[in-house]
C-alpha cells in the first residue's frame, strides 16, 4: 500500500485513486472470488468495494490502516453481493452444475494432501461459513501470508488472528462433517 | 472424521482464489471502476453538498425532518447523574459552569425558570430531563382542536405550564399520562413558553437516569426475553438516556438501494454506519476499523448519525475531518424487533434510534 497515494486519493485526487485501484484490484478480485465462488459475483463485489471506498475515503481516519479499512469494505461488498444473489439464485448441490472454476479438481495442487477433501465438498462447506470467516481464511491462505502479515493486514493482534483462524477452521471442519 | 489440515485448506482456498487471473479481465475491472468513479465524481460536482452516500441520503430525509437539533438542558450536579428528589436537590444555577460531561436533571424550580423563557434561544425545542411529577388533566381550551391539547400538568406548582402530546412521529412511542400520573424523572421537550411536550418517562438504572451502555443493552435483551413479539414486527421501545461514545463506522456498500418498510428501518441499511460504544473503551475506532464483529455491548444507531451529532462545527466541507469518538449523553429509543435482513451490520448488542445529543444550557 502506497500511503502517499492513499493521502492523495483521500484529498479527492482521482488519478491517485485510479493508481490505487490498479495496485489493489487483482488482490481484491481474488479475495472476492474465493469468498463468493464465482467470477460474476466477484467482479461485481470488487467494483462495488472500490466505488464504496472512493465515496467514503474521506472518512478514513488513519491512512496507514487503509488495507484493513479496504478489507472491511470488501467483506461488506461480498456480503451485499451474496444477499442480492440469494434471492434469485440457488447454489446447486450437484457437482456437475457447480461453476467450472469452483469445480476444478484439486489433484494438481502442489500439496497432495489437498485431495483428502474433494473440491465440491470443500466448496459447499466453505460457502456455509460467515463472510468474515471466508475472508480471514482467504487472506491467510491464498497468498501464504504469515500470521504477522495477516494481523497487520487486518489491523488486529496476532493472538486474535490465531484464535479467529482456529474458530474458522473448526467451523469449516464441522461443515464438512455435516456432509459426511 | 473429516480430515482438514492446513495444507488442505490452503490448496482449496488457492484453487478458489484463482491464483493467476486473466490480466485482461483484471484490466477490465480496473477500467470499470475508473468509469464508475468518474461518473460518481461528476454526479457529486453537479449536486453541490451532496453527501457521499447518495442512496442513503433519501433515507436520512425522514430522520432529518424528525431529529430536530435538540439537546438536553442539563445543569451540572456535583454528584453526577445520581438522581435525587426535588427536596434534596441543590439549585443547578449555583454551579459555576455548564459541564457537558456531567449529567443533569432539572429540579421543579429550574424547570419553571427554563420553560418561562421557552420561546427564546437557546431554550426553544430543547429537551430536558426533569425530576418532576406529572398529573393528568389540564384546561382544555377552545383552540384545542387546532392546537396542541394539554394532556397533563405539573403536580406541584407551576399551574401555568402545559404538558402536551409529543410531536408526531409514528415510530416513536408517545409519552402518556395515565390516571395516576407520571413520576419523575421525565423527558420533556420545550415547545414554547410554558409549554412542554412529554417524550416519556426516563427509566433509571441504580438511581441514575443516564444509563451505562452495557446496562442499556442488557435492558433491551430483557425486553426480548420477557415479551412475545411477532417476528416480523418493527417495534420501538421507550426512551432511554445513555452515556456513550458516538463514532462513525465503516461504510456498507450501497450499489442498489433496497426499499425498507417502515422507512425508519432504511436508516439501518447500507450506508455510513454509526455506533455507540461504552465510555470505558479507550479508542473504539481501533475496533470499528479492524474488527469484523462488534462487541456485545455496542449499539448500532442510524447511518450518518456521527455526521449529525458527532461532527465538530469546524468540520465543514473542505475542512480536515476529526473523527474522534464523541462522548456524551444521548437520547435513544431501542429497536426491540426489526427485520434483520434489512438491518446491515447489526451484529451489535442492541440497535437503537438515536434521537438527540443532550447538552447543557444555562438556567436563566
Amino acid at each position: 500500500m502506497n500511503r502517499e497515494l492513499v493521502e492523495a486519493a483521500r484529498r479527492g485526487d482521482r488519478d491517485a485513486f485510479d493508481a490505487l485501484v490498479r495496485q489493489e484490484v487483482a488482490g481484491v478480485y481474488r479475495t472476492t472470488l474465493a469468498i463468493l465462488g464465482n467470477a460474476a459475483d466477484a467482479e461485481e463485489a470488487t467494483q462495488d468495494a472500490f466505488v464504496s471506498a472512493w465515496r467514503n475515503l474521506r472518512s478514513l481516519r488513519d491512512t496507514s490502516r487503509f488495507d484493513a479499512w479496504l478489507g472491511r469494505i470488501v467483506v461488506n461488498s461480498s456480503r451485499m453481493t451474496l444477499r442480492r444473489r440469494r434471492g434469485v439464485r440457488e447454489i446447486s448441490m450437484n457437482a456437475d452444475q457447480l461453476p467450472s472454476q469452483a469445480s476444478r479438481p484439486v489433484g494438481t495442487s502442489d500439496d497432495p494432501e489437498a485431495t483428502a477433501v474433494g473440491a465440491d465438498a470443500f466448496d459447499r462447506a466453505f460457502e456455509r461459513l460467515p463472510i468474515e470467516d471466508r475472508h480471514l481464511l482467504t487472506v491467510t491462505y491464498a497468498e501464504d501470508r504469515s500470521l504477522d502479515d495477516v494481523g497487520r493486514l487486518l489491523g488486529i493482534p496476532i493472538g486474535t488472528v490465531k484464535s479467529r483462524l482456529s474458530r474458522a477452521r473448526a467451523a469449516l471442519a464441522r461443515a464438512l462433517e455435516g456432509q459426511a | 472424521m473429516v480430515e482438514l489440515d492446513e495444507p488442505t485448506v490452503r490448496a482449496h482456498i488457492r484453487r478458489r482464489a484463482d491464483t493467476a487471473p486473466d490480466p485482461v479481465a483484471i484490466g477490465g475491472l480496473a477500467a470499470a471502476v475508473r468509469e464508475k468513479v468518474r461518473h460518481e465524481s461528476q454526479r457529486r460536482s453537479l449536486v453541490p453538498g451532496v453527501v457521499a452516500l447518495a442512496p442513503v441520503r433519501a433515507r436520512f430525509a425522514l430522520a432529518a425532518a424528525i431529529v430536530v437539533a435538540v439537546s438536553l438542558v442539563l445543569v451540572p450536579l456535583a454528584g453526577g447523574p445520581l438522581l435525587q428528589r426535588r427536596s434534596s436537590m441543590q439549585p443547578s444555577s449555583s454551579m459555576p459552569s455548564l459541564d457537558p460531561t456531567v449529567f443533569q436533571v432539572l429540579t421543579l424550580d429550574e424547570l419553571q425558570r427554563v420553560v418561562a423563557v421557552g420561546d427564546t434561544e437557546p431554550y426553544v425545542d430543547r429537551i430536558v430531563v426533569a425530576d418532576v411529577d406529572l398529573g393528568p388533566g389540564g384546561p382544555r381550551q377552545l383552540t384545542c382542536l387546532i392546537e396542541d391539547c394539554p394532556i397533563g400538568l405539573l403536580v406541584e406548582g407551576a399551574p401555568g405550564i402545559r404538558v402536551i402530546e409529543p410531536f408526531e412521529d409514528p415510530d416513536i412511542l408517545p409519552g402518556r399520562i395515565g390516571e395516576n400520573g407520571v413520576s419523575g424523572p421525565v423527558i420533556l421537550r420545550i415547545r414554547r413558553a410554558n409549554t412542554v411536550e412529554l417524550i416519556g418517562e426516563a427509566p433509571t438504572a441504580a438511581g441514575r437516569a443516564a444509563w451505562p451502555l452495557p446496562s442499556f443493552v442488557q435492558a433491551v435483551r430483557d425486553y426480548l426475553r420477557t415479551m412475545d413479539f411477532a417476528p416480523t414486527s418493527f417495534l420501538v421501545g421507550p426512551p432511554y438516556v445513555v452515556e456513550a461514545k458516538l463514532l462513525q463506522g465503516q461504510p456498507v456498500p450501497c450499489p442498489t438501494a433496497a426499499a425498507a418498510s417502515p422507512a425508519r428501518l432504511g436508516e439501518f441499511g447500507c450506508g455510513l454506519t454509526a455506533w455507540l460504544a461504552p465510555t470505558v473503551v479507550a479508542d473504539p475506532t481501533t475496533i470499528i476499523d479492524t474488527s469484523d464483529g462488534r462487541p456485545p455491548d455496542w449499539v448500532r444507531v442510524q447511518n450518518g448519525m456521527y455526521r449529525r451529532f458527532g461532527m465538530e462545527p469546524a468540520n465543514g466541507p473542505g475542512a480536515t475531518p476529526n473523527w474522534d469518538p464523541r462522548r456524551g449523553f444521548y437520547l435513544v429509543f431501542p429497536l426491540v424487533r426489526y427485520d434483520a435482513r434489512i438491518c446491515f451490520d447489526c451484529d451489535a448488542g442492541a440497535v437503537a434510534i438515536l434521537y438527540a445529543k443532550l447538552e447543557p444550557v444555562p438556567i436563566p
